[in-house]
């Protein structure tokens, strides 16, 4: 057998093995006395050993078992846990990395990096044997982040009974339907299974093998709150073949077996509603006995009275929070194959509107229009799980954040942390890939820019490890994703000076002339940067602008906030996938237009008598500021029908610091509709985006509001 | 009317060419049918969404089947006044390398072959249009053809100029 078939796999695998060695060990320089972190790193590495002695990868598999060496005694408490040691298993991990890279094509490697590795790591085994005096103790993250976990129970194997089970099926079992497989399953769904062992030793060889008899038994180790007896009582009911159960003491952990944890399911449930006191022991017994494959436990303790709905799904909600720790079924999928999907049901999304309307269709036949319809929204179901194919988490982009971020304080002279929230929400698998870059320029330039040295944060009675927030979060029509850091903030005097010097404002202004917003949104401009000395990381006024167009290619929008001294807030606006807009249509003139929902603040319909003219700029009253007034029928050509803001309305959109009011005749509906580029031939457009078409087959543009602000606004420093 | 469900596939023997024909302005063009995707009639085309901030001869988008079509008046293009469509003008749908396109043509002729060695360069001095949107000329029933460069026609640069006029 080729095993070559499986070499792109195994590469794959181990990518994800390093990316999890790195961000566990991350986690673990916070938090070091964690176990579980130390386990799962050690797993990572371990498989990684055996994988590249399966593949013929001697240097990889020899450097990983050194590694590996370091983290079983780290883990078994021999070696200590230090800043150094955590520095030591990033490097390990790099350089295993360019160890597949090489082999993969990549051109051959420095063979002495991975020896004077070995070396580190035998030097500093030497020096951090644990005795009985001190251990150093690194840095532990702030309280406050600590504080987040305690509400997740998320060791609830501690507190329960383990039980070693051997599953012996009947040989025969096969003959009578009765599958192992299934067995195992059905046993999964009711208790907790830690590892699952699978015992070969009754194997005959090859010439006297029989496929009727099934010659296999399991060793099944299980976590479970019930008692050995009640544990037998809800196992006997399943299994055709013998069963014994024996308990373990809490000392009895397995060695090292490389044995598969199996996801936890639905006896956490039973776990935690032991634990909440909301059912007793004997209760759950009973409800475990009376399930059958078809109905669910929680179903089934609700009808026999045990606990409320409310109960059941506040514990549903919990064990959510916990199942998404472990990731149990997933399976890898080609990327081209979803886009092939997505375009797919894109198109038949088009072709069901361009059937035609229900009245029409009842006509032809009664009842056919109200069939088409959810015909219709059946499509558009199906649409929506196929672009969720490729929304993938946006933690994906930012597990890479702690590492810039320690790389990038050590290398600038300054002590930073980064907090990661919302890591789980999803956004399209294009948005992700394309929003790395950008976000990475704002990190970088919080550390570089925005966080004070140590003795500086200090004399201004911060403290001195510098904290940077990186957040994503819902927004309406799409995601918000924040970047905080507690470092100095923005010197509008300073930015007002810099964009004078470059030609971007007049020179007469003064700081007192403009705005906060107004000042902020200079830093976007090309050309543009604050750095005193243009640092190698960054600087070079190549930045903000770039993140700014980016952004705005995927249909987003930056803003940013700041309290000089005390932070400085970067915000992107991304819808949740660059296929699908929501947006609000409205009509101006003949024409209907879309603007995308992200940038909108508020709609409204205005009194005649709020505008007003100021300095040749016509602006109009909202709440109780004015903001520029731009009529959409001006840029977009074309007749307006209402030409009196009183018989108009006006949408307030913000993009990029900038504000304003755009006027149009008419406000339809707000809609989730696909956007269709206009393709390569035609030249950009100023003002469109691009286009999508309507259910009646009519095609509307969609606005790209930061080139309406730019055609459509003077001042504030930007070129006509 | 031409049978525009004739196969559109290039020509089967060695060195003949397959062009349509058409006129627009007060020339007769040629295109190669190996870049035509499919020939509609004007009257049952959707309506063309006009695109703001373009040149006039871009008549604006329309719903090819859910793709977006650009639509050139060739006509506008060459730099001449706008003149209502007969029944026998056409949109000629073409399939290029960077996208779909369409132009709108006054009167399309019929397909025609010509072999190569009876294309010949045309004479730079007698065009209407610059020489390098013309690929090469033939005469069919007496009449010179000038077959159209349509990368060069719908090129970047090109899609930036105003009219083909010299």
């Amino acid at each position: 057998m080729d095993i070559g078939q499986f070499l792109e796999t195994f590469y794959e695998e181990c990518d994800d093995h390093l990316s999890l060695l790195e961000s566990s060990v991350l986690a673990l320089e916070q938090s070091p006395s964690d176990k579980k972190l130390l386990n799962a790193i050690f797993r990572a590495v371990h498989s990684i050993k055996g994988g590249a002695a399966s593949f013929h990868f001697p240097e990889t598999a020899s450097f990983s078992h050194s590694l590996e060496e370091l983290l079983d005694r780290m883990r078994k408490g021999t070696v200590a846990i230090r800043s150094e040691g955590i520095s030591l298993i990033l490097e390990a991990g790099d350089c295993i990395k360019r160890q597949l890279a090489a082999n993969r094509g990549a051109g051959a490697i420095d063979p002495s990096v991975a020896a004077g590795i070995i070396e580190k790591i035998r030097s500093y085994t030497a020096a951090s044997l644990v005795t009985l005096s001190t251990v150093d103790t690194i840095s532990s993250r702030p309280v406050e982040a600590q504080a987040e976990r305690q509400d997740i129970p998320v060791d609830g194997l501690s507190r329960a009974n383990r039980f070693k089970v051997a599953y012996r099926p009947n040989p025969l079992c096969l003959n009578r339907g009765e599958d192992p497989l299934d067995v195992l399953q059905a046993l999964s769904e009711k208790v907790t299974v830690e590892s699952l062992d699978v015992k070969c030793d009754d194997l005959p060889p090859l010439q006297q093998f029989s496929t009727d008899i099934t010659y296999l038994w399991w060793e099944v180790t299980i976590c479970s709150d019930l008692s050995q007896d009640a544990l037998r009582r809800v196992l006997a009911g399943m299994v055709g073949g013998s069963l014994e159960i024996n308990r373990l003491t809490p000392e009895a952990r397995d060695a090292g077996t490389a044995t598969t944890p199996v996801a936890h399911t639905a006896s956490l449930l039973g776990t935690i509603l032991i634990e909440e006191g909301m059912v007793t022991e004997e209760r759950l017994v009973q409800a475990l006995c009376k399930q059958t494959p078809d109905t669910r436990l929680g179903e089934v303790l609700v009808e026999g009275g045990a606990i409320t709905i409310e109960q059941l799904d506040r514990t549903l909600e919990k064990q959510k929070v916990i199942a998404r720790d472990y990731d149990s079924s997933s399976v890898r999928v080609r990327a081209g194959k979803i886009d092939t999907l997505v375009d797919l049901t894109g198109e038949l999304v088009i072709m069901y509107a361009s059937l035609g309307n229900v009245s029409d269709m009842n006509a032809l036949k009664p009842g056919l229009g109200y069939a088409l319809t959810r015909l219709g929204r059946s499509t558009r179901d199906i649409l929506d799980s196929a672009i969720a194919l490729r929304m993938l988490p946006v933690g994906n982009v930012f597990n890479q954040f702690p590492r810039l971020v320690r790389d990038m304080a050590a290398e600038c002279g300054k002590k930073a942390t980064i907090l990661i929230t919302g890591e789980n929400m999803e956004l399209g698998k294009i948005i992700i890939e394309k929003i790395g870059a950008p976000l990475t320029h704002l990190i970088r330039n919080a550390v570089d820019h925005g966080i004070e040295t140590p003795e500086i944060r200090v004399q201004h009675g911060k403290p001195p490890v510098g904290i940077i927030k990186l957040r994503a979060s819902e927004a309406a029509g799409g995601i918000l994703i924040s970047i905080e850091d507690d470092g100095r903030g923005f010197d509008r005097a300073a930015i007002l000076r810099k964009a004078q010097a470059v030609g971007l404002i007049d020179k007469e202004m003064t700081p007192a002339d403009l705005t906060d917003q107004q000042i902020y949104s200079l830093i976007f401009q090309p050309g543009f940067s604050t750095a005193a000395t243009v640092s190698s990381i960054s600087g070079r006024g190549v930045g903000l602008d770039v993140v700014k167009t980016e952004i705005e290619a995927l249909g987003g929008s930056v803003g940013v906030e700041s309290t000089p001294g005390l932070f400085t807030r970067f915000f992107l606006r991304l819808p949740s996938n660059v296929v699908i807009v929501k947006g609000q249509l409205v009509r101006v003139g003949d024409e209907i237009y879309v603007i995308p929902l992200a940038p909108i603040i508020d709609l409204r319909r205005p009194e005649a008598s709020d505008v007003r003219t100021l300095n040749g700029e016509e602006e109009i009253l909202w709440g109780d500021e004015y903001v520029p007034l731009v009529r959409l029928y001006k840029l977009l050509g074309g007749k307006a029908r209402e030409t009196g803001p009183g018989n108009a309305f006006i949408v307030i959109v913000e993009s990029a610091g900038r504000r304003c009011a755009l006027l149009v005749d008419y406000l339809l509906e707000l809609r989730q509709m696909i956007m269709k580029g206009l393709g390569d031939i035609l030249p950009k457009v100023p003002g469109i985006a691009g286009a999508t078409i309507l259910s009646d087959g009519k095609i509307a543009f969609v606005l790209d509001i930061s080139s309406i602000m730019d055609m459509g606004l003077r001042g504030g420093g930007k070129d006509a | 009317m031409p049978d525009s469900g004739d196969s559109l596939s290039a020509g089967e023997t060695e060195g003949v060419r397959k062009f349509l024909t058409f006129r627009s302005g007060y020339e007769k063009y040629g295109i190669d049918i190996v870049n035509i995707q499919e020939i509609l009639e004007v009257s049952s085309i959707p309506a063309v969404a006009r695109i703001p901030n373009l040149p006039a001869y871009v008549k604006g988008v329309m719903n090819l089947r859910g793709t977006l079509l650009p639509v050139i008046e060739l006509r506008a293009k060459l730099g001449f006044p706008p003149f209502p469509y007969g029944e026998r003008a056409a949109l000629v749908v073409l399939r290029l390398e960077r996208g779909v396109v369409g132009i709108i043509v006054e009167v399309l002729g019929d397909m025609v072959s010509l072999p190569e060695s009876e294309l010949s360069k045309p004479d730079a001095a007698g065009l209407n249009v610059r020489p390098e949107l013309i690929e090469c000329m033939g005469h069919v029933a007496g009449n010179v053809v000038l077959i159209l460069n349509v990368d060069q026609l719908f090129s970047p640069e090109e899609m930036a100029q105003p009219t083909l006029g010299r």
